[in-house]
């Protein structure tokens, strides 16, 4: 099929010498995300659905990682307060409480709503992802590691290898570092720059953390060639 | 739920989630034919195409084999790509280019001002309507059971929902030169740009995906692996045989399956142990007769003339407010002639026009879909 006229767009970004994927731009990755933010807003709202709450917090949380906008992580805070409320019984929602909770760094209540959503019936998988990244957080890298390794379904995942890849540099494993986030990158099939930006400003946080700043500064500036607006990744530069 | 969120990769992204086909002569204009792809299951206003991603539209001649097969070939079809820029900070809306042909291009904006229409060529791009129907939880309970589980009325997993959409409306003879060939079949994709390209999703039937091959726990070969993410990565112009392999032995299974909600037997496997369906379907796009003139009616129509030697009196292919649910249920279930099943469910909320760009205009306060049942394999 021969290449046919494509509109302009910008250079793809690269990290190390390795080009990256080309990726939907932020404005419309945003766009899309608010316009998916404000139909679950207001029917949740009307309904109170568990499953739109739940929808409704992880879109929120995943535009606060972008914009680190308070009001997206009051709301969310807000929701999932709301969620376990009206279903106690309901292991998704103790589980978006559980991850509400550690993105806050809230550990001790993010613990007992793990706990929570284990007694009503959460999938394993789900617990130990959620479990992880507590451990991780609490610089606990081995069993952080230990746990990713057992439980893991979707090492193929790119997201996944990349939260290893990070796991190992935390561990001082500079080489498995470098290859798991080589094959996350490598394995990145989609258009969406969202959790591509997730999976680089957690390398570079990971690489900061380690010492590597030189390093860590090309993940920072590899995030802004998706999200030029990336709040922590911006801030993290000028520290 | 036709191809909305057929895939795990489509779930993560809706930008390459395609939901459905459609591909008719425009009414009461001979000469003249449309296509319609349709994205983004569940859009809400304000959503936008991807500017990363080319959105293919590839139509090739077809023939019906001396095995009453329509085939078509991938080195055959023109393709009509059609690809978005960035959103205009002024305007909100985004540049979109269709190309076709060796050198043809035409630029247009989405939005209905947007649209270019022209004697070779029309295009439209945004917001629209969904005009797809169909009582979803009925049908999942239905494979789920084993016993046909539609109700009258049923409930519209779709009504009110809106899609983005991409219309094209093209001269037969000037584009495709309509002497090659009677028939043409249709098929879309989502593909990421540059070279080499990778394919994210495609589309020819609506449900060949979430219905057809779904997992249901009779494909013993596979028992239970989800076939669409594989699925979509091919060709649909050039399956590899060893995919193929694994599709026509999950579409064997649960064809046998649905054969069987009725408890009698209206499709008896061929000589060499294949449903008779299975290698038509296993060919997955849609087909039309371009010498015929539009009918609101057409779907499997010229499938069912190449297997049954009776040929077909529509132009096939599909327009946008057929029943194909109560269709494909009726023809799996009870074979052609068989007593009609329907999920009560019989047109969409608001049905497209007649007229170009066909589909409703969008809801401007739609509910949001619920996606929590339909990738779930039924037990």
């Amino acid at each position: 099929m021969p290449e046919r006229f494509l509109p302009p767009r910008p250079e793809r970004a690269h990290l190390g010498g390795r080009p990256l994927p080309r990726c939907t731009s932020s404005t419309i990755a945003l766009a899309n995300l608010d316009a998916q933010i404000a139909g679950l807003a207001q029917h949740y709202a009307q309904s109170g659905h568990t499953a739109v709450g739940v929808r409704l917090t992880n879109a929120l949380l995943t535009r606060h990682s972008i914009t680190s906008d308070a009001c997206d992580l009051r709301a969310a805070d807000r929701i999932t307060t709301e969620l376990v409320s009206h279903a106690p019984a309901d292991s998704t929602a103790w589980l978006t409480r559980a991850h509400m909770a550690t993105t806050t760094h809230r550990f001790a209540e993010s613990t007992r709503a793990l706990a929570l959503a284990t007694h009503h019936g959460a999938a394993a998988e789900d617990i130990a992802e959620e479990r992880a990244d507590i451990l991780e957080a609490c610089g606990c890298g081995p069993a952080a590691l230990t746990l990713r390794m057992a439980h893991g379904t979707t090492h193929a995942d790119p997201q996944q290898m990349a939260r290893i890849a990070c796991l190992h540099v935390s561990m001082g494993n500079d080489q498995p570092a470098r290859d798991a986030f080589g094959e996350a990158l490598g394995r990145y099939a989609g258009p969406s720059p969202l959790p591509l930006a997730a999976i680089l400003y957690n390398w570079g946080h990971a690489l900061q953390h380690a010492g590597q700043h030189d390093r860590a500064v090309k993940a920072y500036l590899a995030v802004l060639a998706y999200f030029p607006t990336h709040a922590r990744a911006l801030r993290a530069l000028t520290e | 739920m036709s191809d909305h969120l057929s895939s795990l990769r489509a779930m993560q992204d809706p930008v390459i989630d395609l939901t459905d086909l459609y591909f008719f002569p425009v009414p009461d204009v001979p000469g003249r034919l449309a296509v319609v792809l349709n994205l983004f299951p569940g859009a809400q206003p304000g959503a936008a195409f991807s500017d990363a991603v080319l959105y293919r539209m590839r139509l090739a001649p077809a023939h019906i084999g001396t095995d009453a097969v329509v085939r078509a070939r991938g080195e055959d079809a023109i393709a009509f790509d059609v690809t978005f820029t960035d959103i205009e900070p002024d305007t909100g809306d985004q540049g979109g280019a269709l190309s076709y042909g060796a050198d043809r291009t035409v630029a247009f904006r989405t939005g209905e001002k947007g649209a270019v229409r022209g004697p070779e060529v029309s295009v439209f791009a945004g917001l629209r309507r969904d005009p797809f129907f169909m009582d979803v939880q009925s049908e999942i309970r239905t494979r789920a059971t084993r016993r046909l589980a539609f109700t009258a009325p049923g409930v519209d997993a779709v009504a009110g929902q809106n899609v983005l959409s991409i219309v094209l409306e093209l001269d037969a003879d000037a584009v495709l030169g309509t002497a090659r060939s009677a028939l043409w079949a249709a098929v879309g994709e989502s593909l990421s740009q540059g070279v080499p390209t990778a394919r994210f999703e495609r589309i020819g039937r609506p449900e060949a995906k979430n219905v057809l091959l779904s997992v249901n726990g009779n494909d013993t070969v596979n028992a239970s692996v989800d076939l669409r993410d594989l699925y979509n990565l091919d060709d649909p112009f050039d399956v590899p045989p060893g995919s193929a392999a694994s599709y026509r032995a999950r579409l064997d299974a649960n064809l046998a399956m649905f054969d069987q909600l009725d408890d009698a037997v209206a499709w008896p496997f061929t000589d060499d142990h294949h449903h008779p369906l299975t290698e038509p379907l296993l060919h997955d796009h849609l087909v039309l007769d371009t010498t015929k003139p539009f009918g609101d009616h057409g779907y499997l129509d010229i499938e069912r003339g190449a297997l049954t030697g009776q040929p077909h009196e529509t132009c096939g292919g599909r327009w946008l407010n057929e029943d194909v649910i109560d269709l494909l249920y009726s023809v799996i279930v009870g074979g052609w002639h068989g007593t009609p099943v329907s999920d009560g469910v019989d047109s969409a909320v608001i049905p497209a026009t007649r007229a170009f760009p066909y589909l409703a205009q969008a809801n401007p306060d739609p509910p949001v879909l619920d996606a929590g049942a339909i990738l779930a394999p039924s037990p």
